[in-house]
């Protein structure tokens, strides 16, 4: 349609916007995606096949422990008009699920889950009740889902634990490994736009009677059958959060991130004025700043705050857990050198804090990834020592193991 | 209009050094015969900017995406030699396979955006870290307004005005003329001038003057 007014432009806006991209530093793509991409091709005949696509699930899954189980034979019927298969896992036993693309599902004893085809013929885990341990290998163009209840993780190639609760209504996430570019991202109750967990991050939603009543929760999930989806967040919960709102006012910023409302944090801060909570605010609405910048995508302000954490309260323990948070953020930015460098700031600042395998194991894989394996293999060894069972152990005994390159 | 390429891909349009045209013919060559290493190689040397591409053209949110698409970028190149022979260059047969791919994934969301299979049902903005608050809100509003716009469009504007490509490398890129380029991206900046630009936020940033009455139409 015509128009009979035009903007008068001083720069060519295009440029202009192209800048503001320009400005924009793409994560590091994974380090699993070269070898991903190379081992699925083969030269065969003349030409260049994929040889191994990742959409390995639609055509057949080994369960190694379902004979024991019951289930053997249950799994050839899979495919897409299949029902979800629901297992129950013995008192005593635990069991695995193998995939045809390598991932693997093993539920410890007692667990209860089903596996269906979710979004565009991914797998759909649903946890009913118990712990799962999954190592889900990136897919092409989807997602692995896992469903525990009312919370729904989105996976795109990770290894974490998840373990739900449906009486006390309490979700936990461990995730031991997951691309900085793709996190695992949870959602549900409470959550917010969900929450991007990294490797070494851990979810705990809590269970506390008055966030999540017992009753309600309990019947909205401890069903017979696989549901189809997620099963509907139970409505005292809903209300909960709903009613949330009229405390946010007295509510601690700590109080509201630990809720998922980071954005409400965030409008508080920049309410009071962001210099002034830098130069003034208490160290738990620092770190409450921090983390609610770094689960809205904010790194700016993420990295601010948690500088003026180490400025303003040094020696203290969140400075130390700030310069772990910095290396992560660094990481994420693949500004090596820098990561690094607050990884040791941890490291000397906390020699037995929480995170001491984390930052020993970040260090490592910085370490081999910035200086090379020669750099890292000392390192792998060190962390061998303290940890042998460790997050990294398995990177770190890969590196130990390598002869020494020639000189 | 026109779809033929007028740019010729073996002229290494974006303007780089013979010698990297020489390593660039010599990966085709490894490739094309088969040699075990070619896969790692030219992974190696390309894509870190096929990355670049595909994140800056789909956003942060779409992160988990990012990577399928990259990989499925390569998995394209490799699967289709007889093409790669007809393009000559192995940069420019990868920035066709990459707008390709991206094009394609633009193209179906909006696809599910106006099915309403999306839960959001909006596309995901560009990743966000700007040192600036004003600078944030800005690229927010501008990734928005991008979002809106024809999957070539926006392409257009990544592989030119982000990227830094020269049009004619653009135009090889997308299988189309210098022309058509040239065509689209006015089409686009007359979007952002009929939209964004009228924000005031986004007009002070751009530098851009207050509207006036003109006799006048669209740039396109």
């Amino acid at each position: 349609m015509k128009r009979n007014t035009m903007m008068v432009v001083s720069r060519d806006p295009l440029d202009a916007a192209g800048e503001l991209y320009r400005a924009q530093a793409p994560p590091a793509i994974g380090r699993g995606q070269r070898a991903a991409f190379v081992h699925r091709l083969q030269f065969v005949d003349g030409r260049w096949r994929a040889t191994r696509p990742a959409s390995g699930v639609g055509r057949a899954l080994i369960a190694a422990a379902l004979g024991a189980a019951g289930l053997a034979g249950g799994w050839a019927l899979y495919d897409v008009a299949a029902p979800p298969r629901l297992l129950t896992g013995s008192a005593g036993t635990s069991q695995r699920l193998a995939f045809s693309d390598g991932s693997r599902v093993d539920l410890e004893p007692g667990t209860q889950a089903g596996v269906s085809r979710g979004a565009r013929g991914a797998p759909a885990l649903t946890v009913e009740r118990g712990v799962a341990r999954v190592q889900a290998q990136p897919l092409r163009w989807r997602h692995w889902s896992v469903d525990a209840g009312p919370y729904r993780l989105t996976v795109a190639g990770a290894r974490f634990r998840v373990a739900w609760a449906p009486e006390a209504g309490r979700l936990t996430v461990d995730v031991d490994a997951a691309p900085d570019a793709s996190p695992v991202l949870v959602q549900g109750p409470r959550l917010g736009d969900g929450i991007r967990l990294g490797a070494g991050q851990r979810l705990d939603t809590g269970g506390a009677p008055a966030e999540m009543p017992k009753p309600v929760s309990a019947s909205a999930v401890a069903v017979d059958t696989v549901p189809q989806r997620a099963a509907p967040a139970p409505v005292a919960i809903r209300r909960a959060a709903r009613g949330s709102a009229g405390a946010r006012a007295s509510a601690s910023w700590a109080e509201l991130v630990a809720r998922g409302e980071f954005g409400a944090v965030l409008a508080a801060a920049r309410t009071r004025g962001v210099a002034a909570v830098l130069s003034s605010a208490s160290a738990s609405d620092l770190a409450a700043v921090a983390d609610a910048a770094r689960y809205q995508g904010d790194q700016a302000l993420s990295e601010q705050a948690l500088r003026a954490q180490r400025r303003r309260f040094p020696a203290s323990e969140r400075a130390a857990m700030a310069a772990f948070l910095l290396g992560r953020l660094k990481e994420g930015q693949r500004q090596d050198a820098a990561a690094l460098a607050s990884y040791n700031d941890y490291l000397a600042e906390a020699p037995h804090g929480s995170l001491i395998d984390e930052a020993l194991g970040r260090r490592l894989v910085v370490t081999e990834r910035a200086l090379g394996r020669a750099a890292a293999v000392p390192l792998a060894h060190g962390y061998l020592a303290a940890h042998p069972a460790g997050a990294y152990a398995p990177l770190a005994r890969k590196l130990a193991a390598q002869p020494p390159l020639p000189r | 209009m026109s779809a033929r390429a007028t740019a010729s891909p073996l002229a290494l349009p974006s303007g780089r050094p013979p010698e990297a045209a020489d390593a660039d013919a010599e990966l085709a060559r490894l490739a094309m015969s088969g040699h075990p290493r070619a896969p790692a190689a030219v992974w190696d040397r390309y894509h870190a900017e096929v990355h670049r591409i595909v994140w800056r053209a789909l956003g942060a949110s779409a992160a988990g995406d990012v990577e399928d698409l990259v990989q499925e970028v390569f998995l394209r190149v490799f699967g289709s030699f007889r093409r790669l022979r007809k393009e000559g260059s192995m940069r420019s047969y990868i920035l066709v396979t990459t707008s390709s791919v991206v094009a394609s994934e633009l193209r179906r969301r909006k696809v599910r955006r106006f099915l309403g299979l999306t839960a959001a049902g909006v596309l995901p903005e560009v990743p966000v870290t700007p040192s600036d608050e004003e600078a944030r809100q800005v690229l927010a509003k501008v990734s928005a307004a991008l979002d809106r716009a024809p999957a070539l469009e926006r392409m257009a504007f990544v592989l030119k005005h982000v990227e830094g490509l020269p049009l004619p490398a653009v135009a090889a890129a997308l299988r189309t003329s210098v022309a058509t380029v040239k065509r689209r991206l006015a089409r686009l900046q007359g979007r952002l001038e009929r939209g964004v630009l009228r924000d005031e936020a986004v007009a002070a940033y751009f530098g851009v003057k207050a509207p006036s009455r003109r006799g006048g139409g669209e740039s396109a």
